[in-house]
């Protein structure tokens, strides 16, 4: 066994209690308490490559991040130190997922799509071969859902790989966004507009939606709404039970591309190629505010209960009210932020340009000098 | 018209013979005839830098660009993070002159994007909207750039791989504006006569204008069938594989193959339909001249009752004024001859080929315009007394665009560029010698023709409400009052007008939209233009302001006489009713006649009035950003950046190990360069500092004169055949020299130059074999004159001629132990036997005479061929050498498929004859192996393949010959190369 494996090891035994829901929850989506500010960067650490646009996983004081080298490496979350990291061979742009220790892995290119490494064992549990797997992947009990590039929706055993259903999207479709789950539904928004949401116990269709714009980032479900961000500067809110389109937000500028959105309550909020911040009511679609920025937004934005953490292509993180855009603060970190934030307990974890993860927290008080 | 702004629309265009600025020993001259005061204006995104002459056309530069970026943004789903510098000059011909590129700047080049620097550099050259439009083309290569490499640095996958050509320069036509006339002209011709290239094999015309358009049509027919966001995602997924069209696959999800073939079945779908009721010119019209390029028409009838058509053209290479007799039917009675032979000398440097149309006088006095030194000049010649008349050149006019003769020839009217990069219409009395002003605005004018009873000139220009639409009407400007009036109005091109004999019509050509968004072919219309027509509306004056328009005012008729396939350009009316012009068909521009226009008239292929009731409303005028108003404040300040460090490490069986790094650095602007050249020859760490070689120097390339100067320092073992003191069998000492030099080169034209340099050394000398301690302080003056106008092929040079003539003096000052003198003869001449056959001769003499007088040397495949290279030595040396040069397979896309996949372009043939001969003070006596003392030769047969139309493989064969070719080596020598022809 390498050190590294054995590091890894090390590490990941740790990790035995926790399971795939936990981690399948998106930060983003949970509002909590605001971090606090102004902001500070803790530490940084560099990752080697670039990442995909999917959040970090967070557990157990630890941050567990993929590169597009085809590493995911693990961080120990206080103090920005490397716990362990683990080579797959072809990159990692979606987002992986752990259930009961093993560690699943969408591979983007290559013949296998999927490898499954057991982390209380340190060694590979199980590999899908099949077309690549470019988006994130969705925890569902002991199981784990995927999209690969033909449009084939598959639920695996997370414990041996097993295939349990297949579906597909439409024919000639494919997903570049991370499929949605939601109680038993699983949410699937395609390259040609359209929305398919699937039984996520069976794989049977449930409805399908068809959209004026092709989708390529990954909606968001919130109180029984699912919005989905396009290229041709919609947004729209579907019900989530019939797919029917609630309504629908059009920019007059159709090169516009929206960003994964974040919704909370009455608000969805999403960052836009053209470099505005738009909060939307969630349940007439009336635009509440919108703020502007000087680079595109490409990242999904992070809500709290009274604040929204955004960053910049510009390599700008920015802070801002909820209620009303107010612009609290700005922070430039050294690239482009392309990626999710993830609310870590004690901050921030921001994925940047080129290849760093930095936390951010609360700026600690100057000491006061005689 | 301005369709050469954009024949090479570039990112990366093609490496020409390089400018001469480092005293290469052959080459043209890049000439910095302007001294740019060079400012910057900071936007959002953007340093933009101009000149105060320019600085209206800068501010709308600078908010193209912007504009640009905030498309953009979008559609790459990107921000760059680094300001983008951007480089305008007022016209194409101070563009020309700019140092960011070494390469010599085609007109046809609208602008480039430099990856070292991240520079874009475009000219304006008097037409805003395709200044927009190049503008947006380079920012895409921007974001494409930063994008891509973006891409490749998060997967950490080197960055050797780019994406394939045809795509970055389709991506950036494509999302750089509207398909426009040409984009649909290039294409439709392209089907129609099938030579349209398939996605697999685009790369037989790779930096072609035709990749260009195709590489548009491709892009454009992805978004349209698998919708716009797939190309930015080809971009995001050029890390999967190396190869692009894997790329395809896996982002299309389709078989390459199956791409191509839906392109293609797209392209069929969207022109074949346009063939019904077209007509093809080469079937529905007679060729005058169809052999190369050929444009700009002109007719005049001498006294003598011949008939004879004028036009521009490039048949050979050379760009000349050409002519072709024709009989009362105009019929051709010969082959085109050259009236003026072109690009050859300071006098007519360049013709603007697409842009500037000829005029010929009542008594036949032809004008015509081309590029003498810093700005274009109109040139006379005089038909009946068959000779050059005067030129005419006007102050602060930089470029000048096709002139028009008054009919009592006493003014010539023409378009003209001046410093601050707009178009104007211009009037020169050549009696008074007074140029007048006839316009002064941001509009476009083009192709002035002055009317027969003297009173209008006719011009095409965007002035017209619809304007801001790129559209161009035809107007008359009344000479008397300075009325600006319309003709023709609507959201079409329409170019070129001339009048018929009468002055009762305008025939002229337009190209329009048809209901599908598309534009179709340039055809020939003639509109109403008599005198008896109600003025319509007067738009302006020549101070660009407007008068509200009144409607409905026209009883004008506009009737088209042509729906051609492809396109028609510059019609000229002839005194007997026949139309000349020049035609686009087969990728080939000709000279054609068409019937005579009364029955065309009669039979129009469509007519309608003239409709100004939308006419005349506001003008139209585009964003500016302003500059601060005090220009000192954006003064550029010169900054140096790195454009190149390398390292290089080697292992030589007579030098042992060495190595060493050149590291240079330049402004912004290319003018000052620094370069710092360190290397070391020491075999062990004791001689590290005794070996250490370093050269530190700067050149000035900003002004007319370029200068160089630097100090360096070389010592170390010395391997020198052409040191005379050298121990003869193996010529190694030491040597340590250190000192200064100095260079200047002056071009005196494109196409000579002198040359001067000074250098003063400390020179320490130890040959211990010979019992040699020499030291000394040399002083070397060295003067040469540099002659070069030869045309290139992608072996080599294939007509013209260049020549060098060197004279040096090299003398010890301290001591006098050297002193010497230098001269040098190179002259090589190519004649041009046919269009692929050339008869290419070279002499060659050098002298060195005095004490310690350096040997030259010959042998190799580049001079005096079958003898070994530095086995022919002297200090005095003739050298003469002959080859005819012929193809062997000139087409191997067509005859021989397999071979271009190879990279091979074409297979030539040399027939070669050398003869050479050295004189030495008995150093030969001390080497007996040497040739000299005798006049050698050898004669064979070579082969040149070009490969990757870069690298030219040489391979000859044939026999040497001794003692004045009185004795012929039996055995057949074989030699292998790789270099161009002399």
């Amino acid at each position: 066994m390498d050190l590294i494996s054995k590091l890894f090891v090390a590490l990941l035994l740790g990790w035995s209690g926790c399971t795939g829901l936990a981690l399948e929850l998106t930060p983003s989506d949970v509002p909590a308490d605001d971090v606090g500010s102004p902001l500070d960067i803790v530490w940084t650490y560099n990752a080697r490559a670039g990442f995909g646009p999917d959040a970090v996983l967070l557990f157990d004081g630890h941050v567990l991040v993929s590169t597009r080298q085809g590493e995911v490496h693990v961080i120990d979350a206080q103090t920005g130190k490397r716990a362990g990291v683990k080579r797959f061979g072809e990159a990692v742009n979606g987002r992986p997922v752990v259930l009961n220790n093993i560690l699943v892995v969408p591979l983007a290119w290559g013949r296998r799509a999927l490898a499954a490494f057991d982390m209380k064992q340190s060694k590979f549990l199980w590999r899908v071969r099949g077309a690549p797997i470019q988006t994130g992947l969705v925890a569902i009990g002991e199981d784990v859902i995927t999209i690969n590039l033909d449009g084939q929706v598959q639920r695996y055993r997370g414990s041996s790989g097993q295939l349990v259903w297949e579906s597909t999207i439409p024919v000639d479709r494919t997903a570049h966004a991370r499929p949605v789950l939601h109680e038993d539904l699983l949410l699937v928004a395609d390259d040609g507009g359209g929305v398919t949401a699937l039984d996520s116990d069976g794989g049977m269709l449930v409805w399908q939606a068809q959209l004026f714009a092709p989708v390529y980032a990954t909606p968001v479900v919130d109180n029984g709404r699912l919005f989905v961000p396009t290229t041709r500067g919609r947004l729209y809110a579907l019900d989530l039970r019939s797919g029917s389109v609630l309504w629908e937000a059009a920019l007059r500028d159709t090169t516009v591309r929206i960003a994964p959105p974040a919704a909370e309550a009455s608000q969805v909020i999403a960052g836009a190629s053209d470099g505005r911040l738009r909060a939307w009511n969630a349940t007439t679609g009336l635009l509440m505010w919108s703020i502007e920025t000087p680079d595109a937004l490409v990242a999904k934005p992070l809500l709290t209960s009274r604040l929204v953490y955004f960053g910049s292509m510009g390599g700008v993180l920015y802070v801002a009210r909820r209620e009303d855009g107010h612009m609290i603060q700005e922070i430039e970190l050294r690239g482009r932020i392309k990626s999710a934030i993830a609310l870590e307990s004690q901050g921030l974890i921001v994925l940047t340009e080129p290849r760093y993860v930095v936390k951010l927290g609360p700026k600690k008080p100057e000491s006061a000098t005689l | 018209m301005r369709f050469a702004l954009v024949l090479v629309l570039c990112l990366a265009f093609y490496a020409l013979p390089a400018a001469a600025q480092y005293s290469w020993y052959f080459g043209r001259n890049k000439i910095q005839y302007e001294n740019f005061d060079w400012r910057v204006l900071k936007t959002e995104h953007f340093d933009v830098y101009f000149y105060p002459e320019m600085q209206t056309l800068a501010e709308h530069g600078a908010a193209f660009a912007e504009e640009a970026y905030a498309e953009l943004e979008n559609r790459f789903n990107f921000s760059l993070t680094r300001r983008v510098p951007l480089v305008f000059y007022s016209s194409h011909l101070h563009f020309k002159q700019t140092n960011i590129t070494d390469s010599f700047i085609p007109d046809g080049v609208g602008g480039f994007f430099e990856f070292l620097k991240g520079r874009v550099v475009i000219p304006a050259n008097g037409n805003l909207h395709r200044f927009r439009r190049v503008i947006r083309h380079e920012i895409v290569h921007v974001f494409t750039l930063n994008k891509v490499t973006r891409v490749l640095r998060d997967y950490r996958i080197p960055p050797d791989r780019f994406l394939p050509l045809w795509f970055t320069e389709g991506l950036a036509e494509y999302w750089s504006g509207p398909r426009d006339y040409q984009h649909e002209m290039i294409m439709r011709d392209a089907i129609f006569a099938n030579y349209l290239v398939p996605l697999e094999n685009i790369y037989r015309v790779n930096g072609t204008y035709i990749m260009y358009k195709e590489g548009e049509a491709i892009c454009q027919f992805i978004a349209e069938t698998y919708g716009e966001e797939k190309l930015l995602q080809l971009m995001e997924n050029a890390w999967i594989d190396r190869d692009f069209r894997e790329v395809m696959t896996l982002t299309l999800r389709e078989d390459f193959q199956v791409i191509n073939d839906r392109w293609i079945d797209w392209l069929r779908k969207t022109y074949y339909p346009r063939l019904e009721d077209a007509q093809i010119p080469t079937l529905m019209t007679d060729g005058l001249s169809v052999r190369g390029f050929n444009s700009k028409p002109v007719y005049y009838r001498r006294k003598n009752g011949r008939r004879q058509v004028y036009f521009t053209g490039n048949h050979d290479g050379y760009s000349n004024v050409f002519y072709v007799n024709v009989d009362s039917l105009y019929q051709p009675t010969g082959k085109p001859e050259i009236l003026v032979r072109g690009e050859r000398n300071d006098q007519f440097e360049s013709f603007h080929l697409l842009d500037s149309r000829l005029s010929v006088s009542r008594d036949g006095r032809l004008a015509f315009v081309t590029k003498s030194g810093e700005a274009d000049v109109i040139h006379t010649y005089e038909l009946e007394a068959e000779k050059l008349g005067p030129v005419f050149a006007f102050k602060n006019q930089v470029a000048i665009y096709s002139p028009t003769w008054s009919p009592d020839g006493r003014k010539i009217a023409f378009v003209s560029i001046d410093l601050s990069g707009f178009i104007d219409l211009y009037v020169y009395d050549l009696k008074a010698d007074q140029l007048q002003r006839l316009t002064n605005d941001s509009y476009d004018e083009r192709d002035p023709a002055w009317s027969p009873d003297g009173r209008f000139l006719a011009f095409s220009s965007d002035r017209t409400s619809e304007g801001d639409d790129d559209a161009y009407n035809l107007f008359t400007y009344d000479l008397s009052s300075g009325a600006i009036d319309y003709l023709t109005f609507g959201k079409q091109h329409d170019f070129s007008p001339r009048w018929s004999p009468d002055g009762q019509f305008l025939v002229y050509t337009r190209a329009h939209r048809d209901a599908d968004g598309r534009y179709g072919g340039q055809d020939i219309y003639v509109v109403d233009a008599g005198p008896s027509m109600p003025a319509n509306v007067a738009v302006g004056d020549s101070m660009g302001t407007y008068r509200h328009a009144v409607p409905g005012a026209s009883t004008r008729w506009q009737r088209r006489l042509t729906e051609l396939t492809t396109a028609a350009f510059d019609p000229l009316w002839t005194e007997d009713g026949r139309i000349i012009f020049s035609s686009f068909e087969n990728y080939r521009f000709t000279i054609r006649t068409l019937a005579q226009a009364d029955s065309l008239m009669r039979a129009p292929r469509g007519a309608e009035p003239v409709s100004l009731a939308q006419a005349g409303d506001a003008p139209w005028s585009f964003d500016r950003i302003p500059a601060s108003t005090s220009l000192d404040r954006l003064q550029y300040k010169r900054r140096y950046g790195l454009d190149i460090a390398q390292g290089q490490i080697s292992n030589n069986a007579v030098w042992g190990t060495s190595g060493g790094a050149v590291v240079a650095f330049s402004d912004l602007m290319g003018n000052d360069r620094l370069f710092v050249t360190m290397y070391n020859t020491s075999q062990y760490s004791g001689e590290f500092l005794r070996s250490l070689n370093v050269n530190l120097s700067r050149v000035h390339l900003n002004r007319r004169a370029n200068i160089g100067y630097g100090i360096y320092r070389y010592g170390g073992l010395r391997y020198d055949l052409t040191d005379p003191d050298a121990p003869t069998e193996f010529p190694r000492f030491w040597e340590e020299i250190y000192g200064g030099f100095g260079a200047v080169s002056y071009p005196i034209s494109m196409f000579r130059r002198v040359e001067v340099s000074t250098s003063l050394a400390w020179d320490d000398k130890q040959i211990p074999e010979r019992r040699i301690d020499r030291q000394a302080l040399l002083l070397s003056n060295a003067v040469s004159l540099v002659h070069d106008n030869a045309l290139f092929s992608m072996n080599g040079p294939v007509d013209g001629w260049r020549g060098k003539l060197t004279a040096a003096y090299t003398s010890d000052v301290l001591y006098s132990n050297v002193n010497y003198v230098t001269f040098e003869v190179d002259l090589r001449h190519y004649l041009r036997l046919s269009r692929h056959v050339t008869f290419a001769s070279r002499l060659l003499a050098r002298a060195n005479h005095g004490r310690e007088a350096r040997l030259w040397f010959m042998g190799g495949s580049w001079d005096l061929r079958g003898y070994p290279l530095f086995d022919v030595r002297g200090k005095k040396a003739w050298f003469t050498s002959h080859e005819l040069r012929f193809p062997l397979i000139e087409h191997p896309s067509v005859y021989v498929p397999p071979l271009v996949i190879l990279g091979i372009v074409n297979l030539r043939g040399a027939l070669f004859f050398d003869a050479a001969h050295t004189w030495n003070d008995r150093y030969h006596e001390r080497i007996g192996q040497i040739f000299t003392a005798e006049t050698l030769g050898s004669a064979g047969f070579g082969l040149r393949l070009n490969l990757f139309g870069g690298f030219v493989l040489r391979y000859d064969f044939g026999y040497r010959f001794r003692d004045s070719f009185q004795r012929r080596e039996p055995n057949l020598f074989r030699q292998f190369f790789f270099g161009f022809d002399f």
